[in-house]
């Protein structure tokens, strides 16, 4: 991107200088760019919904504050002479977040606004550590085990399903399609069982849909199915109205 | 009191991905650059200068996308490093002293990195007038931090 491209992208914005408006306006290819600019942004904001990637940009950041605060609780508890085990800290703390960023568990929450969405995190299991906290697109192998967590976000009922790169669709919420789809609105809640990756290429990508009344979680189990082949991360699930979705993506390492 | 990201995520994020992607030469991968320097904006909260919204977002996006391509995993096969890489794993040595650092700490003044420097004028062109503009220094200071980066880059930037 040439100084151009930074000067076409603030006039786009309306952010630039006087001098830096004229200086443009002398050059109708660069003018015409601006104009582009729309077009583009439109075809980006298609690919990549601004709800997703704000539930993702969410995502990130409980993690980061997460690991902020196992850091200032380690300093504290280095500067006091303790000797307990940090390591057996940190895992308790990492597990449960809530501990040290009070509830309702959202970073955001103070310092924007609404953005108290329902919300997929994942943690990779460590054997003999604490687990390890994933964002979207992270990477994962064949083998890890996966702790899938939810927060309602107000949502009574939710589904949770995933879809691996063969097109395989897996049911993590509820147990069973006949159980109910009632969600716990206690902050993040863990889902019973770990969820070991297997084999399968490229990705395995969550949803979490929800709504206000109970879903039907074999028409959500059959839009996942429905998804096309090589789809990874932007496409949503066709669902009928009423009901939300969110995904998170994990890449597969390749061997 | 804060930042609203959602409307800092409407207004900017089709530029901070063209940025990322530029740098990164991957549509997915610039949508993760850019989920992360949105992070930056909400945890950087009121000290945050919204009058140059676009400057701050711009650089925080070179400098995502730089780390990015230093902890990419490089296979033995690949061909020797390009020189975005090459100035992604330099130092980004600040020529300050401890005590200026800790006033920047104090007042919340960002210091320009030297490696977004070096992409502005190695990768995307600016000459140093142009970064000096950017960053409010002088032609003959970015030369000197840009000297730093030298013996990184000399070989590519000479080809």
């Amino acid at each position: 991107m040439s100084r151009n491209d930074y000067l076409v992208e603030r006039v786009h914005l309306g952010e630039a200088s006087p001098d830096e408006e004229a200086e443009l306006r002398q050059n109708p290819g660069l003018f015409k760019r601006v104009q582009e600019l729309d077009e583009q942004s439109a075809l980006f904001r298609a690919a990549f919904p601004a709800d997703e990637q704000l539930q993702a940009i969410q995502r990130k950041l409980h993690v980061a504050e997460t690991r902020d605060a196992v850091r200032r609780r380690n300093r504290t508890l280095g500067a006091v002479g303790l000797f307990m085990p940090l390591a057996a800290a940190a895992a308790v703390l990492m597990i449960s977040p809530e501990l040290i960023l009070g509830e309702p568990d959202n970073p955001m929450e103070n310092r924007s606004k609404g953005l108290d969405t329902p919300t997929l995190a994942i943690h990779r299991k460590v054997a003999g550590d604490a687990p390890e906290p994933l964002t979207s697109g992270a990477i994962a192998a064949a083998g890890d085990v996966l702790q899938l967590s939810y927060r309602s976000g107000g949502a009574p009922h939710g589904v949770v399903v995933s879809v691996d790169g063969k097109g395989n669709v897996s049911l993590h919420h509820p147990a069973s399609v006949t159980d109910t789809t009632a969600l716990s609105a206690d902050g993040f809640v863990e889902l019973p069982h770990g969820y070991a990756l297997d084999d399968a290429p490229r990705y395995e990508r969550f949803f979490l849909v929800t709504a206000d009344t109970t879903i039907d979680v074999r028409a959500v189990l059959a839009a996942a199915d429905a998804l096309p082949d090589g789809t990874s991360s932007s496409t949503p699930l066709a669902l009928s109205e009423g009901l939300g979705q969110t995904s998170f993506l994990v890449r597969k390492a390749t061997p | 009191m804060g930042v609203d990201i959602e409307a800092w995520y409407a207004r900017y994020s089709p530029m901070v991905h063209r940025r990322c992607r530029a740098l990164l030469r991957d549509d997915e991968e610039a949508a993760e650059a850019m989920q992360d320097v949105f992070v930056e904006v909400v945890r950087r909260g009121d000290t945050l200068d919204v009058q140059a919204a676009s400057s701050f977002l711009y650089r925080a996006a070179t400098n995502v996308c730089l780390n990015r391509i230093r902890t990419r995993k490089r296979k033995p096969s690949e061909p020797a490093l390009e020189i975005i890489e090459r100035i992604a794993v330099a130092p980004d040595t600040e020529d300050r002293t401890l005590a200026a650092a800790l006033l920047d700490r104090i007042f919340s003044r960002e210091q320009p990195s030297t490696r977004v420097m070096a992409t502005l004028h190695l990768i995307d062109g600016w000459t140093l007038e142009e970064v000096a503009e950017e960053f409010d220094l002088s032609v003959s200071g970015v030369r000197k931090r840009l000297r730093t980066l030298k013996a990184h880059v000399a070989e590519l930037e000479a080809s």
